[in-house]
């Protein structure tokens, strides 16, 4: 893979792990500041979820909860798979495969309008006004297409961190591995709905 | 020059059936196996060479290649895997 490709979608196969530590440390506190300015809920570990309004604690718990969960499975599954497995490099896997979602969210604010929600549920009861409002009809369909570009994104850097980690090649780990995903989504939305 | 491993023709691993004394010019003849070691490509000579010369750290090895540790330990445990499948 071409060096700067590999930087992009492979970052855990050329960076040192405390430079991904501290890095990722970092830019979580960054994406838990975009989603806290604009209004994010990370409900999951591949969610955003537009609100009128939160705050940083919240979206601090909600980042920390998606990260321990990823965490917490990941290195379980790892270990399972290849005892060599360590701990902080599936826990560099869990603070950067964020990025995208950190990304998409402040997205989300440049590109819907603030009454979104309620054109949506307009829309719903009048799907003939879609053609009324060309410009925000666009807009919605840029999102829409961005948001899957940049869950894409997030997949690849959970897979390439994951694979980096444990050194996986058969097709049966990868299946495994997700699995190991749907059940941290389940359980990282668990844990968000009781706070 | 690099010594070939593999049959050009066919890819099966060669044998060795001469040697020669640069000196007296004394030829021996035969039909033996290659080392381990000569067995393997080019790159997994050089990476073995590599670990032996770091004092056995692939930490230093990753520092040296602009790698990160874990993407060196998998080529070595990569290696240690192809080892193991030749030796069988």
């Amino acid at each position: 893979m071409n060096m700067n490709w590999q930087l992009i979608f492979n970052p855990f196969s050329k960076f040192s792990e405390y430079r991904l530590v501290f890095g990722g440390i970092f830019l979580t506190f960054l994406g838990t500041y975009v989603g806290f300015f604009c209004n994010v809920s990370y409900y999951g570990v591949l969610d955003i979820h537009l609100l009128d309004s939160t705050s940083f604690l919240r979206v601090l718990i909600e980042n920390g909860i998606n990260i321990g969960a990823v965490l917490v499975i990941l290195f379980f599954l790892g270990k399972i798979l290849n005892t060599k497995t360590r701990v902080i490099d599936i826990f560099n896997t869990a603070l950067w495969y964020r990025l995208p979602i950190y990304l998409i969210s402040l997205i989300s604010r440049l590109l819907l309008s603030k009454d979104f929600k309620e054109k949506t549920a307009k829309l719903l009861e009048n799907p003939e006004s879609v053609f009324e409002d060309k410009l925000e009809l666009f807009y919605s369909g840029f999102f829409a297409l961005l948001t899957a570009i940049f869950a894409a994104y997030a997949i690849v850097l959970l897979t390439n961190g994951f694979r980096t980690a444990t050194n996986i090649k058969k097709w049966q780990h990868f299946v495994l591995f997700a699995f190991a995903l749907l059940l941290a989504e389940g359980v990282s939305k668990f844990f968000i709905s009781i706070i | 020059m690099r010594l070939p491993i593999v049959c050009p023709s066919c890819e099966s691993a060669l044998k060795v059936s001469q040697m020669k004394c640069d000196n007296c010019n004394t030829e021996v003849n035969g039909n033996y196996d290659l080392p381990l070691y000569l067995k393997l490509s080019r790159d997994d000579q050089e990476f073995i060479l590599e670990f032996f010369l770091n004092s056995g750290s692939i930490k230093e090895m990753a520092k040296q290649a602009g790698n990160s540790y874990p993407t060196m330990r998998n080529k070595m445990d990569d290696l240690i895997e192809k080892i193991h499948q030749m030796k069988k």
